[in-house]
């Protein structure tokens, strides 16, 4: 009996923990939501949105993505020849379809943050919440995504519209889109944003969300970039058109009387921001501009300068002495905190250490290395104002008083002097030198060389530190990732590689 | 019930006068216990026999007891029948009324009553022998049965090894027997005084009990590929964790050093690499605990090491046998045996290998030619002091000598062990220290442990097993990625010979110019700037009861926990590159983790009719596992005075980061063995899993095996090959899992990245951070096994033969997917690994005599390995890289075609002329540049001209261990090799690379020039440098070692006595001390990515390896 007892003991022992275990195999992580529990609050629609725009600083434009593209593959920089490979391939139109910087950066951080707005745009709108804020979280998640598709299209050409949110392995073998069709999709988006985004927000908690203004801007930039170098576009017109809409807008947009004030810390999301992505200092949302971009081995920022890329002797000598621009853009000089002597720089010196510098966006407040502040102007006023003057150069066939009015403000407000007299091809040639000269840094110059239909001529140009570039006319478009041709059978490769 | 079968051979003609006492001896040595007389009381015997034989009431006795008889031929002879009437009655009354009136005697000891003939005892004791009996290291052997040849005089050996017995005969023969010792005897006569006898040991017996998965098994009567490692051996060549101590001694294990700084772990691959993605390491099972955590296990307190190889072994644990599975035994107290052993050893490290680079001199003149084949002019022209001309600079600094050092580690361990037979206890404790040869490194383990055992009742048995650790370490910067975040071994290689190592001020130099173009940091600094430390406190714990049904069947449930708190602290100073960027950096997490197990097993055991053996396990088992991290930061500090102590000083806090997981398993396993007259063994096994780890749709896996083992020895055919004395064929397949991914991956979880909206806030956003997977499940091992186990000339020579192919399928896989999608992988069950291979052990002794002996063991195993699917890719490349080095995907995986591929350009040569570049692909290179293969012949060198160049897994790897014995005098050589594998010696990249932004290997003074033609060596280019990957970079890895020689002395005699010593051992032994490889980095053993299948065979910027003279004393009183 006994013994009968103990038996039935250990059996009622395993019953129960038999019984008690088997829920204890369904866990779930303690530390973050699913899916599944997810999108249910305000909350969580603030923090879809907040996650679409937290790829946009981090990698895309902290530094190496669309910065490199911009100045190593066009005419304004010199990358440090010994250091990244990747970038030195870049600058000599060497590269390979593996990439990082033509094709593995730009492609799968693109697509990452449309399908952070696709998640967004699709779970969202079944959340119990605010109705007008509900359809404005949507409204920026279109902005981001036509940004990227804008960027995508741009890189790559046609590529595909991935419209949808990722939940399984089915059907990701997705064909590429032609470039109107992906042009369609950036001009839905962004129509969709212009009609609801407000033209300013009052909470400054909310500064750097999208607005109309950024919304009707960047359109008029995908209009003008679909025009190309077709005087006979209408997509001029439309460009004009939608950036007459942003200067009538109301939205208080207007230029800083000085140049380097539109780069200070205290006037982000002033009144010259049209968008910008948001950087703080010294905590994880901060930018390389400072470290990075400082002299290689120079002790004036946090840790030592890294010289990524040194400034080109073209893009320099595009200053005249009185442009205030010149000062702020580069760093030519500077105090050596050790011995408080002067180390000036040169244009020429092979020493990556004496290299004259991009210093725009640099944040002499960061202490910590790689966590500088400085907010990254993606859409400035003066943009909306040249790209006006450029487009009705080109739907006019000619400057007209308006287009002159444009490009002189913003030549005016550098301190150098206005311009007048111009044929429609001095003009168009004015513009575009204004916008080197402006925007340098801000990741312009690739794409206007291309839409234009400059960058092969520009390249060729800008032979110095023995570049040598092989490039042809098929660059004008980045390979997509090989990776992304191995795994998608779907995919074309663009021609030439 | 058991009728002692004959277990020795002997003369016929005294055999049956012997038998009896041979018998009892050997039962009483079986259990290692005292003769007592006292009977456990609860048992109660009830006997109704009016006329049975002796056997009859012997069967009914054990039927309803838990008594089990013993007794020989005679008494079988002496059967007469006999009546007997008793109710509730104890044994000892049950006994007295059986023998009453007959001429048996009976013995109780435990549960086994021995009944045998009484009838010599009368004879007349003529002279007492004494003696003593040592083992023939010098151990004193307690226990030893010493018979006088012909009779019953017995007697056994005190726990001084001394004896005493009154012989019957003027002279005769004494027989010695002792468990695990080969018999001797030893004539006396009348005038014999003290004998003094030495046991020799058995070389390998068969009846060793070897620990398998919840239970333990005669080696004769396994049925699964089972390896061994006993404790004598980790003691013998004192190794500084438990996974070192298999290298070498196992067939099929291979065990690869992934860093050889102090604390550092090992790489264990036991018969090849069966995934791609998730783990590839076995299951450690310390003391039935399944855990990991090696470090923290003092390899002095190891007994045995076990290694399940074939799915026979491993499917009893289920979804983590399929890597295999290495069963950690620790020591427990035997009876009778008060022993107190002091171990300790102090030894001195120093570098292995330098690697030869060139001297300022040299460097400086390399730089010159660099820069004017680069098209620019000397740097070292004299013009100013930082620039002086080559001949007057000398050596420079050689920083490799500024960062290594010799460096002293030592060892102390104090164990306790013993007991009566009740109650049995091994306690020890022990200190081990080992300092870096990398300035400012080390490892310090401090451990206790307390096995105890205790027999409650006749029925119940509890134990308890307990190990409490403190580990404490500092690492060196080492396996970091190079250039700008270069550890000490590559900054050390890199920086220039020219630079001096501190300024003027005595801040350390720190130069960034052309010179070092890598941007690596100061190498003293980098060594002497850093703070890493690494903290671990450790409880391992686990509670058993055995409870005994019913006879054959036991039931046994353990409780443990396995409590793991870490703690990092970290702080780099502002003097260095990596600090001076923040002001100092200052860095502190902690991790609780708390594993908790319960095992249930009920055990039956039983002989029927003689021939039929059976034993059945059943079990139910819960693991659980929690951990909680969190991490703190801070950088700007004003100072660098109070380290990582006090973060709140840093002026820029980082946001601190917690995290949090759980995994949980729950199985149910089934065993059952079953042997036909020891002929024929059967094992079926069978466990089911249940994983937190896996998707909802398949939370269950079941994990069967089979085997069956023919021990051709027993059959009567074979009897008269007698020098064959054992002979054994296993076959065995299974199914055996795989769940190492972490946890919650079949989930599609919300991550938080963040934005400074605001301008300065840190919004915080949610997005999903993969493709969720309900279907996600095990990684499955199906393994086919065939082995032979062959004993010769009494086992002094033993052989173990296996093959096995080794097929994984539903390879826990992360799958490419278009990053389209917004996501670059999904872990995905797809693709097929196969492994094959074979392994062969010998141990032979080859000599043994009174004084001298000579025993080796030997062991290789070969492996092939192929992918047989992939994610549906016929191939991709995959691999880590360098950072710096901008050299990634170096691996070719493909289908038909073995993991661990290196894929790369093929070198042709190096161009001598004009006419050899006009013929080849590459026309704008230059004479002294690398010549590469145009693989596909289209007239351009790109990445369509990659072929595999080099495999990162061997061919073969084995040991040969020699142990010589002559007197007290005791011999241990022990080489380890591997062959065929390569490495990808990413170091290369950098000290072949002949740009000048870094010192280079010593072999660039054969760089190409107009003069000096090179074949090997490019020539000096600084506008040169392209880092592609080539056969270039690949050496062979294969190595032949002495990994340690030891020599030692076993004292015995009377001044041992003297000063109360049982046992005292001194030996001096030398680790790594001679390496024969063509490889041309630290060490060939490296595997800089750790244990990743993947990424084998790389080598960059390791902890390097070191070599060691040690001298050590085991005392034992």
């Amino acid at each position: 009996m006994k013994r009968n007892i103990f038996l039935y003991s250990i059996l009622s022992i395993f019953v129960f923990f038999n019984y008690s275990c088997k829920k204890s195999l369904n866990l779930a992580p303690k530390g973050s939501a699913t899916t599944a529990t997810y999108y249910k609050t305000e909350a969580d629609a603030k923090a879809a949105v907040t996650g679409a725009y937290s790829n946009l600083a981090n990698p895309l434009y902290r530094d190496e993505i669309i910065v490199t593209i911009n100045i190593v593959g066009a005419d304004d920089g010199i990358p440090f020849l010994t250091g990244n490979a990747e970038r030195v391939s870049l600058w000599r139109y060497n590269f390979t379809t593996t990439n990082a910087f033509t094709s593995g950066n730009p492609w799968s951080n693109s697509y990452i943050g449309i399908q952070r707005c696709n998640v967004a745009i699709l779970r969202i709108p079944s959340i119990e919440m605010d109705v007008a804020l509900r359809t404005r979280y949507v409204a920026e998640a279109k902005f981001i995504r036509a940004l990227h598709y804008f960027n995508l299209v741009r890189l790559f050409g046609g590529v595909p519209t991935v419209t949808t949110e990722t939940t399984s392995l089915d059907d990701v073998n997705v064909k590429r889109n032609t470039i109107d069709e992906v042009y369609t999709q950036i001009e839905s988006d962004l129509k969709d944003a212009e009609s609801v985004l407000p033209k300013n927000y009052s909470s400054s908690a909310d500064i750097g969300r999208a607005t109309s203004g950024a919304a009707k801007s960047l359109l008029a930039k995908a209009y003008l970039t679909r025009a190309g170098n077709n005087a006979a576009s209408p997509f001029w017109a439309q460009a004009a058109a939608k950036a007459k809409e942003v200067i009538d807008l109301g939205a208080g947009y207007d230029l800083w009387a000085n140049y380097k004030d539109v780069f200070s810390k205290v006037n982000k999301g002033g009144k010259e921001s049209v968008f910008e992505i948001a950087f703080s200092t010294d905590l994880n949302n901060g930018n390389n501009f400072a470290t990075g971009y400082a002299p290689r081995g120079s002790p004036i920022v946090p840790g030592t300068g890294s010289g990524i890329l040194r400034v080109s002797k073209s893009l320099f000598d595009q200053f005249q002495d009185i442009d205030q621009r010149k000062v702020i853009t580069f760093l030519t000089t500077y105090l050596n905190p050790a011995n408080g002597q002067a180390v000036s720089l040169s244009i020429t010196d092979t020493d990556p250490a004496k290299a004259v510098s991009f210093w725009k966006l640099a944040d002499s407040t960061a202490k910590v290395s790689g966590q500088a502040g400085k907010d990254f102007p993606y859409l400035r006023y003066s943009d909306v104002l040249l790209m006006y003057a450029e487009a009705l150069n080109e739907s006019a066939s000619g400057p007209n008083v308006e287009a002159y009015a444009a490009l002189n403000r913003v030549r005016l407000r550098a301190g150098i002097s206005p311009v007048s007299g111009l044929n429609q091809q001095q003009f168009r040639n004015s513009v575009l030198t204004e916008r080197r000269r402006e925007f340098c840094f801000e990741g312009h110059r690739w794409f206007d060389l291309v839409r234009t239909g400059r960058l092969q001529a520009a390249v060729n140009a800008e032979t110095s530190f023995g570049r040598a570039p092989t490039i042809q006319a098929f660059h004008s478009l980045f390979p997509i990732p090989q990776r992304e041709i191995d795994a998608n059978s779907s995919l074309v490769q663009n021609s030439g590689y | 019930m058991k009728k002692i079968a004959h277990f020795l051979l002997m003369d016929s003609a005294w055999r049956k006068k012997t038998l009896l006492i041979m018998k009892i001896s050997f039962v009483l040595l079986l259990l290692g216990l005292q003769v007592s007389a006292h009977s456990f009381s609860q048992d109660k015997i009830t006997l109704h026999f009016k006329k049975g034989s002796l056997i009859q009431v012997f069967k009914a006795i054990e039927r309803q007891s838990i008594y089990r008889f013993f007794y020989s031929d005679d008494v079988v002879m002496a059967d007469k029948p006999i009546a007997i009437m008793v109710k509730d009655a104890e044994i000892n009354d049950v006994m007295a009324k059986i023998i009453q009136g007959s001429t048996l005697n009976w013995k109780q000891v435990d549960k086994n009553i021995i009944v045998f003939s009484d009838e010599n005892d009368n004879q007349s004791k003529k002279a007492i022998i004494s003696g003593l009996v040592k083992s023939q290291s010098g151990e004193i052997l307690s226990g030893v049965t010493i018979t006088e040849k012909g009779t019953n005089n017995i007697t056994t050996s005190d726990n001084k090894g001394q004896f005493r017995l009154s012989v019957t005969g003027e002279q005769g023969v004494l027989v010695f027997t002792y468990i695990g010792y080969t018999s001797f005897e030893e004539k006396f006569s009348a005038g014999t005084g003290v004998l003094e006898i030495t046991l020799t040991a058995f070389a390998r017996s068969l009846e060793d009990v070897v620990v398998i998965g919840y239970g333990t098994s005669k080696k004769k009567d396994l049925t699964g590929s089972v390896a061994s490692i006993k404790g004598a051996d980790i003691k013998a060549t004192p190794v500084v964790a438990l996974d070192r101590a298999m290298q070498g001694r196992v067939a099929g294990v291979q065990v690869t050093t992934n860093s050889a700084r102090p604390g550092g772990e090992s790489t264990i691959r036991i018969r090849g690499t069966g995934s791609v993605n998730a783990g590839n390491e076995p299951l450690y099972v310390i003391d039935g605990y399944p855990t990991g955590n090696l470090n923290s296990i003092n390899p002095g307190d190891i007994a045995s090491i076990e290694i399940l190889k074939d799915a026979s072994a491993t499917a009893i644990y289920g979804s983590r046998g399929s890597n295999g599975v290495v069963l950690v035994t620790t020591q427990r107290g035997t009876a009778g045996q008060s022993n107190i052993n002091f171990d300790s050893y102090v030894g001195n490290q120093s570098l292995l290998r330098k690697i030869p680079l060139l001297n300022a001199r040299e460097y400086a003149e390399f730089i010159n030619e660099a820069r004017v084949n680069g098209g620019g002019v000397p740097y070292f022209d004299g013009s100013t002091a930082d620039k002086p001309l080559p001949s007057s600079l000398g050596t420079g600094t050689d920083w490799q000598d500024e960062v290594f050092r010799r460096a002293p580690m030592q060892n102390y361990q104090l164990s306790f062990s013993g007991g009566e037979q009740k109650t049995r206890y091994a306690i020890s404790g022990g200190y081990f220290d080992q300092q870096g040869i990398i300035q400012n490194s080390y490892f310090k383990r401090f451990t206790v442990r307390a096995n105890l055992d205790r027999e409650v009742s006749a029925r119940l048995k509890i134990g308890l097993s307990m190990q409490g650790a403190y580990t404490r370490s500092n690492s060196a910067r080492t396996e970091t990625e190079g250039g700008a975040s270069s550890g000490v071994t590559t900054a050390a290689i890199n920086y220039a010979p020219t630079f001096k190592m501190y300024n003027p001020g005595g801040t350390y130099y720190r130069e960034q110019g052309p010179l070092n173009g890598n941007l690596v940091d100061n190498p003293i600094g980098l060594a002497k700037e850093i703070t890493d430390q690494f903290l671990t406190t450790r409880l391992l714990s686990n509670v058993f009861a055995d409870f005994t049904i019913t006879k054959g069947l036991t039931f046994r449930t353990s409780w443990g926990a396995d409590l793991y708190n870490t703690k990092s602290n970290f702080y780099v100073t502002r003097l260095i590159g990596l600090g001076a960027g923040s002001g100092g950096r200052a860095s502190i997490g902690s991790s609780t983790n708390v594993n908790w197990l319960n095992e249930n097993t009920l055990t039956y055991s039983r002989t029927f009719s003689e021939k039929h053996s059976l034993n059945a396990l059943l079990g139910y088992t819960t693991q659980a596992y929690d951990n909680e991290s969190v991490t703190a930061n801070a950088a700007s500090f004003n100072d660098d005075f109070a380290s990582f102590n006090n973060l709140g000083a840093g002026a820029s806090l980082q946001a601190p980061a917690s995290a949090s997981s759980s995994w949980s398993l729950i199985s149910y396993l089934a065993r059952i063995n079953y042997g036909y007259d020891s002929r024929y063994l059967f094992t079926l096994t069978a466990r089911r899993d249940g994983s937190s780890r896996f998707g909802p749709n398949n939370k269950y896996g079941f994990f069967p095996s089979g085997a069956f083992a023919w021990r051709i020895s027993n059959e009567k055919f074979m009897h008269p090959v007698k020098s064959l004395s054992d002979l054994k064929l296993r076959i065995s397949y299974g199914v055996a899992g795989n769940q190492e991914i972490g946890d919650y991956r079949f989930y599609s979880t919300i991550q938080n990245p963040s934005y400074a909206l605001g301008g300065v806030s840190n919004s915080i956003g949610g997005v999903p951070s993969g493709i969720g997977n309900e279907d996600l499940k095990w990684e499955k091992n199906q393994q086919f096994d065939i082995g032979i186990d062959a004993g010769f000339f009494d086992n002094r020579l033993q052989l173990t033969a296996d093959y096995y192919i080794k097929t994984t399928t539903d390879l826990l896989f992360s799958v490419n997917v278009p990053q389209t999608t917004g996501y670059s992988t999904a872990l995905r069950n797809i693709g097929k690994v196969e492994n094959k291979g074979w392994e062969l052990s010998l141990n032979s002794e080859n000599i043994r005599n009174k004084n001298f002996s000579w025993s080796s063991s030997f062991n290789i195993a070969f492996n092939t390995n192929k992918v047989l699917t992939l994610d549906g890719r016929p191939s991709f490349t995959a691999g880590d890289g360098i950072g710096h080095l901008q050299v990634s995907n170096t691996v070719l995986l493909a289908v038909g075609q073995a993991l661990g591929n290196f894929y790369g350009r093929v070198v042709n040569g190096i161009f001598q002329n004009q006419g050899e570049i006009d013929k080849s692909a590459q026309k704008t290179a230059k004479p002294g540049d690398i010549w590469y293969k145009d693989l596909n012949n289209d007239g351009v060198i790109n990445d369509n001209d990659r072929q595999v160049i080099g495999n990162g897994y061997p061919k073969f790897f084995g040991g040969f261990n020699n142990t010589f014995n002559y007197k007290g005098f005791e011999l241990n050589v022990f080489i380890q090799g591997s062959y065929g594998n390569d490495i990808l010696n990413y170091l290369r990249f950098d000290l072949y690379n002949l740009n000048g932004n870094n010192n280079q290997s010593k072999d660039v003074l054969n760089r190409w020039t107009i003069n000096n033609p090179s074949t090997t060596i490019p020539r000096a280019n600084s506008a040169g440098g392209q880092r592609i990957l080539s056969t270039f970079h690949i050496e062979d890895g294969s190595y032949l070692r002495v990994k340690m020689i030891s020599f030692g002395y076993n004292f015995s005699g009377e001044l041992l006595r003297k000063i109360a010593l049982k046992k005292a051992r001194l030996y001096v032994s030398a680790q790594n001390l001679f390496t024969i490889t063509n490889y041309k980095g630290y060490d060939p053993e490296v595997s800089r990515f750790g244990t990743t299948s993947v990424s084998q065979g790389m080598d960059y910027g390791g902890y390097p390896s070191s070599k060691t003279i040690m001298a050590g004393v085991n005392l034992n009183f």
